[in-house]
């Protein structure tokens, strides 16, 4: 009998202590996978932590032994450079004096910053690029998506074709004109206006004009103005066409009247189209027009130079059509390139001395014949996008506002901020940038004014960014954060001097300089006149002259804007990592 | 002493004596076997389940530890296309001292070979990660085992979804796990 009992009790231990077995064995799994998993997440939150820590103290080092969700964890921080740190997390479950499970994960943090890319250190727009005075010289490589007028350039000249040509006003409808004004017949009515838009900034190719004649009129000049008041105002200089009287006839017709491809307008702006010529009761001109068929202006009749009056009816628009676009480019002159791989290459190169290939469809007056192997080249996008502006302005509202001008005569520093005024730097004083600067209108330095970049930008560069039109003159200083590839950048979204308030003067004016900065002025005129250590400078139109010479980095492809200390750190994509 | 002798020879036990005893055995031993019968059963079907949970959890760890640090869900690579019941991933290699190496990337597949869910890395030249073909679990249902993602263009994938079921033993021990995880590409940029 007791046999008996001891081998059924022996039975069930066996039994009770194999599901004992699997109990435990089940238990531990299930706890193993749970602390896997909540090992990774709390890395992942240490990390996160991390960054948090990073932004409100710029020197945090890590941490060690901190208790979150169930587990533990430790943070090292190292220093890759100035704005980009590694964070290595690894976390303890449950406990770091006793863990069952370990998880490392790694990833960086920078402070945001925007990456644009300079492939050109001097580039311009449909404008071109204009060197005037024997001296003038760059040395380095120039881009432009318009003409090259040189004189120096020691790397490559490359002038782009401008885009397709394409109308792009147009007022015709319907093909029997409502309205008849003429012109021409008295001084009071001599010279007829019609105001308009251009919707891209290219160059002109031609006006069309749907004009008749009485009589034997002279020939007219086609001149381009900027608007005054919603009437004709100052000339758009150089920018004049004829209308060849010869062309038009007693009976409406489409007249071709040809302008020059510079200076380039700015699109959306008004300016107007004025037919000047002089008076006689008897042979004057008759242009066809609508009432209000044109959204984007208006005609008017008068005296160029003089008053201006409505027309009847009041809205009235004559029939025109203008196009953009379609020319190629040259460059002209100048001595370009001081080795065998420095090259010319536009459609047109005349009298220009290049130590490589001149690389050209037409060309006289040339050390070299063309080498036409290659095609025209195609013109290449300016680097700042409306996104980068913006982003420039957002980063300086951290900061907040100042309302009015702002005139610095002592060491000041600041940013990120907005000025809603003007920025007047002066008196040898220096300011010292820490974070993005927005300034809603003009920038002057004058007086041996110092700009600086803050230290904590590192290996950044800084931007002001205006509004309105810069002066920077008086042997102005610039300097980076004292790192290599660090540049204060003056940006500017002025049209100037293609603007009414720009009082003729160019978007930015560069008159020469200690130290380097980066010049951008993409819809208007960078005017450079003294000697100037550049980064970048790129604008709609580049003039450089009076015997200016500019150098440049020429290896340098990407520019890294900082927002400074203004901005925070960020997880950088591409950086995480699970070593463990 | 007559008394004695006549004891000794009245030992032993009576007929229906040894008849109760023997069913009262056999009860026990038929209840005994029934219970060592069931208990195998439930300890063969437990231990089942427990190693296809384990397969699973591993599996889904894995495939999870190589999404978070993929660059991109990769279209193809070498002989696997992604789809369906094929995920390549696209991962930033990584140096020896486990930095990120700009630009340069390896790849893992994860495909069904019979009823045995492979991953294979194919490391680019310069990384610390090796070549290598892993079994992460075994008796899959290839019927109920898939990837899914958050957008067709797989250039565009931020989000992989794996469902799979893992069946382990045979006969009535037969146990089945069912498990769907979501998981975030942490280096999609």
């Amino acid at each position: 009998m007791m046999l008996m009992v001891i081998v059924i009790l022996t039975a069930i231990s066996l039994m009770l202590g194999s599901l004992l077995m699997y109990t435990a064995a089940q238990v531990i799994s299930s706890r193993n996978a749970v602390y896997k998993e909540q090992g990774l997440n709390i890395a992942d939150a240490a990390i996160e932590k991390a960054i948090w820590n990073l932004n409100q103290n710029f020197g945090y080092a890590g941490e060690t032994n901190t208790s979150f969700g169930g587990g533990a964890f430790d943070v090292g921080v190292t220093v890759i450079d100035s704005h980009t740190k590694q964070i290595m997390a690894t976390s303890y479950v449950p406990s770091k004096e006793k863990p069952s499970v370990t998880r490392t994960v790694s990833a960086q943090a920078s402070i945001s910053s925007n990456i644009v890319a300079f492939n050109y250190g001097v580039q311009s727009g449909n404008g071109g690029f204009l060197m005037s005075g024997s001296q003038t010289k760059v040395n380095g490589n120039v881009y432009s998506n318009g003409n090259i007028v040189s004189t120096i350039i020691t790397g490559s000249a490359v002038a782009a074709n401008l885009p397709e040509v394409v109308t792009d006003q147009e007022n015709s409808s319907p093909s029997t004109p409502a309205y008849d004004i003429s012109f021409g017949q008295s001084t009071g009515t001599q010279d007829f206006a019609q105001s308009f838009k251009i919707s891209q900034s290219y160059s002109f190719n031609n006006i069309e004009l749907y004009i008749k004649k009485t009589g034997s009129p002279s020939d007219e000049t086609v001149r381009i103005l900027y608007d005054n008041s919603g009437s004709p105002g100052d000339p758009v200089l150089g920018l004049n066409g004829m209308l060849d009287a010869s062309k038009v006839t007693s009976n409406y017709g489409w007249v071709t009247v040809s302008l020059p491809v510079s200076p380039v307008l700015t699109a959306g702006q008004t300016y107007w189209m004025v037919i000047d010529g002089t008076s006689n009761a008897s042979k004057y001109y008759t242009i066809g027009a609508n009432d209000d068929g044109y959204a984007n202006g208006v005609s008017k009749i008068g005296k160029y130079g003089g008053t201006w009056n409505s027309n009847s009816p009041l809205n009235a628009d004559a029939y025109f059509k203008i196009y953009l676009g379609g020319e190629t480019s040259s460059i002209t002159g100048g001595t370009i390139g001081i080795a065998g791989d420095d090259v010319a290459w536009a459609h047109t190169v005349n009298s220009a001395t290049v130590s490589g290939t001149i690389y050209c469809k037409v060309g006289t007056g040339n050390n070299k014949s063309c080498d036409t192997s290659s095609a025209d080249p195609d013109p290449q996008a300016l680097p700042l996008s409306d996104g980068n502006i913006q982003d420039f302005k957002s980063e300086a509202l951290v900061g907040g506002t100042i309302e009015g001008d702002v005139s610095i005569l002592s060491d000041t520093i600041i940013g990120p901020v907005k000025i809603n005024g003007n920025l007047s730097i002066g008196g040898g004083s220096e300011l010292k940038m820490t974070g993005t600067i927005w300034v809603t209108g003009n920038i002057t330095l004058s007086g041996g004014a110092i700009v600086r970049l803050d230290s904590s930008y590192g290996s950044n560069d800084g931007a002001i960014i205006s509004d309105g039109y810069n002066t920077l003159t008086g042997g102005s200083e610039f300097y980076g954060s004292g790192e290599q590839n660090s540049y204060p950048f003056f940006i500017t979204t002025s049209s100037c001097p293609d603007d009414e308030n720009c009082a003729s003067k160019n978007a930015i004016s560069f008159g020469g300089g200690s130290g380097t900065v980066g010049l951008v002025a993409q819809n208007g005129t960078i005017s450079i006149t003294g000697g100037s250590a550049l980064k970048a400078v790129t604008a709609k139109t580049i003039s450089m002259s009076g015997g200016a010479e500019l150098f440049y980095d020429s290896g340098l492809v990407n520019s890294s804007f900082s927002s400074g200390p203004g901005g925070g750190f960020g997880f950088v994509q591409g950086t995480y990592l699970i070593i463990k | 002493m007559k008394f004695l002798n006549h004891s000794f020879k009245n030992k032993g036990f009576t007929l229906i004596e040894v008849a109760v005893v023997s069913i009262i055995l056999l009860m026990v031993i038929g209840f005994l076997g029934f219970l060592s019968v069931k208990h195998f059963w439930i300890y063969n079907s437990q231990i089942n389940e427990l190693s296809a949970e384990n397969d699973v959890r591993l599996s889904l760890d894995d495939v999870d530890n190589y999404v978070r640090q993929s660059y991109r869900v990769a279209s193809s690579h070498d002989m696997y296309s992604t789809g369906a019941q094929i995920l390549v991933l696209q991962i930033p290699s990584i140096d020896s001292s486990n930095q990120i190496i700009d630009s340069t990337y390896d790849y893992a597949a994860f495909y069904l070979q019979g009823d045995k869910l492979i991953r294979q890395i194919f490391a680019d030249s310069s990384s610390s990660r090796t070549d290598l073909t892993r079994i992460l679990a075994s008796g899959v249902d290839s019927s109920n085992f898939s990837f899914t993602y958050d957008n067709a263009d797989y250039s565009l994938v931020k989000e992989v979804t794996t469902s799979i079921t893992v069946t382990q033993g045979f006969s009535n021990y037969q146990r089945s796990v069912t498990v769907s995880s979501k998981s975030y590409l942490r280096n999609y940029y």
